[in-house]
C-alpha cells in the first residue's frame, strides 16, 4: 500500500521524469498539466512544510488533480481554444473559438434566456452549473432533466456498464440543487455496430452483438430494479461503433420547489455544516474512472475499472433521499461519480469555501484500503450530502432503516482548502482555486473540408421488395424486443408508450408522461440523432438531429416556445466523438475531426436560438476511439439532441398510427431531392452527395401550422418521416393500425425514389377526418399536400404518374418490420 | 363503510405511488406503510382493512421473487401479528412482486392452511422480462365473468403449483380467478396473449379462504382511459370508457372484497 502523503512529484523533476510519472500512474495528466501543477506548488514554500505535507504533491494530491483535471470532469477539449478553418485556399474562412461550451452552447442558452426574461417568461432555472439542468414545471415542482454516456465501461463490460450509466445518471438528477427530486422518466439512447457483415475482432475488443445485448440487459436492470419507467430512447447502427459503443442514459425528474429550508434546486453550504456520505460502502471499485473514461480503449484494458452497479441499493438511496429532503434535513447533495469523493466534495466545497474530511470515517469495505485510494472510489449508489450538525443523526437513522450507511466523514468550512485525513494524519490539503481554476487551456487546430462526393447509380428496382428491406433494415426494424424488456409504464404515468394501438405495435415519434394523477399537464420526450449524415456535412447532421427532436414533439401536439405563451421546452446535447486532438503520427486527420465538431456545435447553436429551445445541460465524450497495436477505430462523430416539451393537457397529444379508414393523409412540408446518406443508399452500401439539409424558416412555417391545425382539432394522427423517408413512414402508420393507406403522388420534377425515399428534414405525415379536410387545408394553405387516404383493407398502395409504384400487404409489412429487429 | 387501505413500499418495493393515488380515486382511506417499519413489527395492522403488497423488486429479488422478503417477514416479528389480523378478518392483495411474496411465505393459496409454500412464481418461458398489455378473465366463483385489460410487467409470472394435487385442488376451489386470454377470449397458454406462459393461463390467485388476492397484472396502472396503449384509437371510434379496467378490479377489493365474510 502506498503511503497516501509520500511526495509523488518532485518539484526537481525534469519534463521526461513527470511524464513518467503521469504514465506509470495511469494519471493521463499531460505536460503542461504537470508544469503548471508543480509551478503552483514551488510558490507555497513554507506553507508545505507548516503543515507537515512533502514539498511536492503528496500521492493523494495527484490523485486527486489527475481526477478533477481529468477530460471527463473538466472538459478540457470543449473548453479549448480551437483555431478554425472551415474550407481551403482563398474561399476559406477562419475564426477563433473561445470555448466550444461557452460559444456555441451556453451563449445560446443565455440569447434565448435574455429575450424571455424581457418578457418576465425565462423558464430556465438551472443551466449547466449543478448535476442536470432545472427548468420551471407547475407551481410545485420544477422539470430536472439530464443525459449520460458510459461508453467506455460499456465497450468493456456492457452489462456492468449500462447499469452503472444508467443509475449514475438518475443519482445525477437526484443529487441537483438539494436533492432528493423524484425519477420519472429513464431513456436509453445506444449505438451500436450490426451484427452483420461480421467483422474480425481485435485483441480485447468483443462482439459487437453481446455487446448490444449486454448494454439492453443492463439498462433493463437498472431501470426496472429502481421503478423508474424507461420510457423513450433509441438504437442506431453503424459498422464504426465497434470502435466503442454510445450508451446514452438519461433522467427525468421533478424536484420540488420548496424545501421546508428553501427552494429545492439552490445548495446553500455554510462553514460548520457536516459532509455525510450515504448510500454503499466504499471499496476498491472503480478507482480511476474518470481518467480512464477519458482515453483510448486500448488492447488489454482491465475491467477492473468498471465498479458493479446494484440497482436495488439505489432504489434505497432514491427513498432515502426523497424522505430527507422532505424533511428539510439536507443544505445541497451530489453524486459521487467519476473521481469519487474526490470530485464530490472537492465540488460542494467551492460553496462554503472549503471543506476537511477524514477518509477513515468512511463505511470502508475493508481497513486495508489506502487513504487515496477511499478518497478516488467510485463505489456506486453512493452520495454526498451536506447536512447541518442538528440533522445528521435523523439521517443516519433514516439510513439505518433503508439499510444503507450514512457516515459523517467531515466539516465544510471557509478555509479555501480541500483537506483529506486518514484519521489524524493529514494527505492532502489543496487549494480550491487553484484545483478548479488552474487547469491549463488546451490550444488546438481545426479544419473541415467538404468532402469530394457524388450520388451513384443504383440499378433498376422492385420498389416492394425495396420497401420491405427498408423495414427489415437495422436502422428501422421494430425495437419491440428491447422495448418490452423495459418496464416503461411503472409510476402509472405513461400516456403515449413507446408501442400502441390495439396491437401494440405502433411506434411512436415522442414519448408522454403525466406524472401526476391528480392534474393533465404533462410532459413529451423526445431524441433526435442521425450520425450517417456527419461523413457528408456535420453541420447539417447536427441541425438535422435537432430537427429530429423538434419535429417529434411537434407532431405529439407540442407548441413551439414563443414569447405570448410560453410552454417550455428544454434540452440537453450529448456529443460524442473520436479523439480530436490532432497528432502527427497518432491521429493524423486530427484537425477534420476536430473541424466536424466546430460544425455540429454550430448547428447547434443556430437550431437552438432559432426555435427558441434552450440547452440546461448536456455532455461530451471526447475519445471514442479503440487502438490494438497500429490498427485503430473511431466512431462517426455523434449528435444526441434529447428535448423535453412541456404539455398542458396530455389528453390532447397525437399518436402516429391511422385511426379510422377515409381520413385523408396530408404530407407537411417540402420534399427535396435529398437522398444522400439515406438508408435507401445504405442497403447499397452508398453514402451519396446531396445531405438533407434543414430550412429553419421553412421548418418553421411547417411546425407553427402543424401547431394550428392541431389547436383546432383537425388533426387525427401524426408522425414524423425521418429514416427510409415518406415510404417508410405511410408503411409504420399502416403496420400500427392494422389499417391501409391509397396514396397519389404528385407528379412533379422529382424522382419517383426522391418522393418515397429522401430523408428531407421537417416534414410530418398527419390524417384529418372527412368531415375536417376543409377547414384542415383552409389551416394549413400550400404547406400540405393531399397525399391519398386511409383503407379498410389492410394494404399500402402507391401510384404515381399512372403506375403503381407499391403494393404491398400490411401483413408482409409487419413481417418484415418485426422479423428485422436484432434484439 | 370506507375501507382503510395500507399501501406497503420500501426496501424495493415501489409502485406505491401510483397504488396509493388509484386507491384514494376509488373512494378509499389509503396510506403508505414503510415496509422496514412494517417488518420490524411497528405497524399496528389493526388500523387497516386490507394490505396491499405494491409491486417491485424486494431485496432485489435476491434468491427468487419475492423470497428475501418473504423469509424475513416470516422469521420477524411481524409475522405473528399478521396472522392473527388475517385470522381476524383481515384482507391482503399481492400485485406482481407482491404476489410473489404471497406465494413464497405460503400465504398464498395457503389450501393446506398452514402457511407452507403451495405454489411457485417461475421464469417467464421466454425467459425475459415482459412488459405487456393483456387481456384477462376474471372469474369470482358464482359471480359473472369479466374482461379486463391491465399491463403485466415481470420476469416471473408462471404460477406452478408444487404438486399436480395442489393444482387440481387450485381448480376444485376456482382460486384462478384470473387468467391470461387470446384476441377471440379463450383463456391462453402462449405468448403474447399470456406474457409468460403460465400454466392454464393463470394471472392471478385467490387463497382458499378468499382473503388473500395474489396478482401479476396492475391494476393500480390500468386506472385511468388514457394508460390503455389502444386510447388514441378507441377515441377516434367513440369507444373510450370513462375508466380503465382496473379501476372495477379496485372498486371490487375495498367494496365487496374487504366486506365478505372470512372463510
Amino acid at each position: 500500500m502506498t503511503d497516501s502523503r509520500t511526495e509523488a512529484l518532485p518539484l526537481a523533476a525534469s519534463d521526461a521524469e513527470l511524464l513518467a510519472v503521469s504514465e506509470q500512474r495511469r494519471l493521463n495528466l499531460n505536460l503542461a498539466e504537470l508544469r503548471a501543477i508543480v509551478q503552483h506548488f514551488r510558490g507555497l514554500g513554507d506553507e508545505r512544510r507548516a503543515l507537515g505535507l512533502p514539498a511536492g504533491p503528496s500521492v493523494c494530491e495527484l490523485e486527486v488533480f489527475a481526477q478533477t483535471w481529468s477530460e471527463h470532469c473538466k472538459h478540457k477539449e470543449f473548453n479549448a481554444i480551437i483555431d478554425m478553418k472551415l474550407g481551403s485556399g482563398q474561399a476559406a474562412k477562419a475564426w477563433r473559438v473561445d470555448s466550444l461550451l461557452k460559444t456555441y452552447v451556453v451563449r445560446a442558452t443565455e440569447t434565448i434566456r435574455d429575450k424571455y426574461q424581457r418578457a418576465g417568461k425565462d423558464w430556465v432555472i438551472t443551466a449547466f452549473d449543478d448535476n442536470a439542468g432545472v427548468a420551471r414545471y407547475s407551481d410545485r415542482h420544477h422539470l430536472v432533466l439530464k443525459v449520460e454516456t458510459h461508453n467506455a465501461p460499456s465497450a468493456i463490460e456492457p452489462k456492468t456498464g449500462a447499469t452503472t450509466g444508467l443509475l449514475g445518471c438518475q443519482r445525477d438528477a437526484l443529487g441537483t440543487g438539494k436533492g432528493g427530486a423524484r425519477l420519472i422518466a429513464g431513456m436509453d439512447v445506444l449505438c451500436f455496430a450490426p451484427p452483420q457483415p461480421v467483422a474480425a475482432l481485435l485483441p480485447g475488443q468483443l462482439d459487437p452483438e453481446q455487446v448490444a445485448r449486454g448494454v439492453v440487459e443492463g439498462i433493463a436492470a437498472a431501470g426496472n430494479l429502481t421503478g423508474v419507467p424507461t420510457v423513450a430512447g433509441a438504437v442506431i447502427y453503424d459498422r464504426r461503433y465497434a470502435a466503442k459503443p454510445l450508451v446514452h442514459c438519461g433522467s427525468v425528474a421533478l424536484l420540488p420547489a420548496e424545501y421546508p429550508n428553501g427552494p429545492g434546486h439552490l445548495k446553500v453550504i455554510r462553514p460548520g455544516d457536516r459532509v455525510v456520505v450515504v448510500g454503499g460502502p466504499t471499496g476498491l471499485d472503480g478507482v480511476h474512472g474518470a481518467t480512464f473514461s477519458s482515453a483510448t480503449l486500448q488492447t488489454g484494458q482491465a475491467a477492473s475499472v468498471v465498479p458493479p452497479g446494484n440497482p436495488a441499493q439505489q432504489r434505497r438511496l432514491l427513498d432515502l433521499l426523497e424522505q430527507a429532503c422532505a424533511q428539510g434535513w439536507v443544505l445541497g447533495s451530489t453524486d459521487n461519480g467519476a473521481g469519487g469523493l474526490a470530485s464530490s466534495v472537492g465540488e460542494l466545497a467551492q460553496l462554503s469555501g472549503g471543506a476537511r474530511i477524514d477518509v477513515r470515517k468512511l463505511d470502508a469495505k475493508s481497513p486495508e484500503i489506502g487513504a487515496w485510494q477511499l478518497l478516488l472510489s467510485e463505489s456506486q449508489e453512493r452520495m454526498t450530502l451536506a447536512v447541518p450538525p442538528e440533522h445528521v443523526l435523523a439521517v443516519q437513522q433514516l439510513a439505518r432503516a433503508q439499510r444503507l450507511f450514512a457516515a459523517d466523514i467531515g466539516e465544510f468550512d471557509s478555509s479555501g482548502a480541500f483537506a483529506v485525513t486518514d484519521g489524524d494524519r493529514l494527505v492532502a490539503h489543496l487549494d480550491l482555486r487553484f484545483l478548479h481554476g488552474g487547469v491549463p487551456r488546451k490550444h488546438l487546430q481545426a479544419q473541415w473540408l467538404p468532402p469530394i462526393v457524388r450520388e451513384p447509380e443504383l440499378p433498376a428496382l422492385d420498389l416492394d421488395q425495396t420497401l420491405l428491406q427498408l423495414l427489415a433494415s437495422p436502422n428501422i426494424a421494430s425495437r419491440e424486443g428491447v422495448i418490452r424488456r423495459y418496464d416503461h409504464e411503472v409510476q402509472g404515468g405513461s400516456v403515449l408508450k413507446p408501442l400502441m394501438g390495439e396491437l401494440g405495435l405502433a411506434p411512436q415519434d415522442a414519448a408522454v408522461l403525466r406524472p401526476e394523477p391528480d392534474a393533465w399537464r404533462g410532459l413529451a420526450i423526445a431524441h433526435g440523432i442521425c450520425p450517417k449524415y456527419g461523413d457528408l456535412d456535420p453541420y447539417e447532421m447536427a441541425a438535422g438531429a435537432f430537427d429530429e427532436a423538434v419535429r417529434s414533439l411537434v407532431s405529439v401536439g407540442a407548441v413551439l416556445p414563443n414569447l405570448q405563451h410560453a410552454t417550455p421546452w428544454v434540452g440537453c446535447d450529448n456529443f460524442c466523438v473520436p479523439d480530436s486532438v490532432y497528432h502527427p503520427e497518432h491521429n493524423s486527420d486530427g484537425r477534420k475531426k476536430l473541424g466536424a465538431l466546430v460544425r455540429m456545435a454550430e448547428a447547434l447553436f443556430d437550431q437552438s436560438v432559432y426555435f427558441d429551445v434552450p440547452m440546461i445541460s448536456g455532455k461530451d465524450s471526447m475519445k471514442n476511439d479503440f487502438r490494438a497495436g497500429a490498427v485503430k477505430l473511431s466512431v462517426p462523430p455523434t449528435l444526441l439532441v434529447t428535448l423535453v416539451a412541456q404539455l398542458p393537457d396530455v389528453r390532447q397529444v397525437l399518436s402516429s398510427e391511422w385511426k379510422a379508414a377515409g381520413d385523408l393523409i396530408y404530407l407537411l412540408g417540402p420534399t427535396y431531392d435529398e437522398l444522400g446518406g439515406s438508408e435507401l443508399y445504405a442497403l447499397f452500401d452508398k453514402l451519396g452527395a446531396r445531405v438533407p439539409k434543414v430550412r429553419r424558416p421553412q421548418a418553421k412555417t411547417t411546425y407553427l401550422k402543424h401547431n394550428t391545425a392541431h389547436e383546432r382539432g383537425l388533426l387525427q394522427s401524426s408522425h414524423d418521416l425521418s429514416d427510409g423517408g415518406l415510404a417508410v413512414a405511410l408503411a409504420e402508420c399502416c403496420l400500427g393500425a392494422g389499417l391501409g393507406a391509397q396514396i397519389l403522388l404528385p407528379g412533379d420534377g422529382l424522382s419517383d425514389l426522391a418522393w418515397l425515399f429522401s430523408e428531407s428534414h421537417s416534414r410530418l405525415l398527419v390524417s384529418v377526418a372527412p368531415g375536417h379536410a376543409a377547414a384542415f387545408e383552409a389551416a394549413v394553405g400550400e404547406t400540405a399536400a393531399l397525399m391519398g387516404s386511409v383503407t379498410f383493407e389492410p394494404r399500402l398502395q402507391v401510384l404515381r404518374r399512372g403506375a403503381v409504384l407499391i403494393d404491398t400487404e400490411v401483413a408482409a409489412m409487419t413481417r418484415s418490420w418485426s422479423m428485422g429487429g436484432l434484439l | 363503510m370506507t375501507a382503510r387501505v395500507g399501501v406497503l413500499h420500501g426496501l424495493g418495493l415501489h409502485c406505491h405511488s401510483e397504488a396509493l393515488a388509484a386507491y384514494r380515486s376509488v373512494g378509499a382511506a389509503a396510506c403508505l406503510v414503510d415496509a422496514g417499519a412494517f417488518l420490524a413489527g411497528h405497524f399496528d395492522l389493526g388500523s387497516l382493512d386490507l394490505l396491499h403488497l405494491s409491486g417491485g423488486f424486494s431485496f432485489g429479488d435476491e434468491g427468487g421473487a419475492g423470497t428475501a422478503f418473504a423469509q424475513e417477514l416470516r422469521a420477524g416479528p411481524a409475522w405473528m401479528a399478521l396472522l392473527a389480523w388475517i385470522a381476524a378478518g383481515g384482507r391482503i392483495v399481492g400485485v406482481c412482486n407482491g404476489m410473489q411474496i404471497l406465494a413464497a411465505s405460503g400465504l398464498l393459496p395457503n389450501i393446506a392452511g398452514t402457511q407452507t409454500r403451495e405454489i411457485e412464481l417461475q421464469a417467464n418461458s421466454s425467459g425475459q422480462f415482459v412488459d405487456r398489455w393483456v387481456r384477462c378473465l376474471w372469474q369470482l366463483p358464482n359471480a359473472p365473468a369479466e374482461f379486463l385489460e391491465m399491463p403485466v410487467r415481470h420476469a416471473q409470472g408462471r404460477v406452478v403449483p408444487l404438486s399436480p394435487d395442489l393444482a387440481e385442488r387450485i381448480d376444485e376451489l376456482q382460486l384462478a380467478v384470473l387468467r391470461y386470454v387470446d384476441l377471440g377470449d379463450e383463456v391462453s397458454e402462449l405468448p403474447p396473449a399470456n406474457p409468460s406462459g403460465s400454466p392454464r393461463g393463470v394471472a392471478g390467485l385467490l387463497s382458499a379462504d378468499g382473503q388473500i388476492l395474489g396478482l401479476m397484472p396492475h391494476p393500480e396502472s390500468a386506472m385511468s382511459p388514457l394508460q390503455h396503449p389502444a386510447w388514441p384509437v378507441r377515441r377516434r371510434l367513440g369507444d373510450l370508457p370513462e375508466h380503465g379496467d382496473g379501476e372495477r378490479l379496485l372498486r371490487w377489493l375495498v367494496g365487496p372484497f374487504c366486506q365478505r365474510g372470512g372463510a
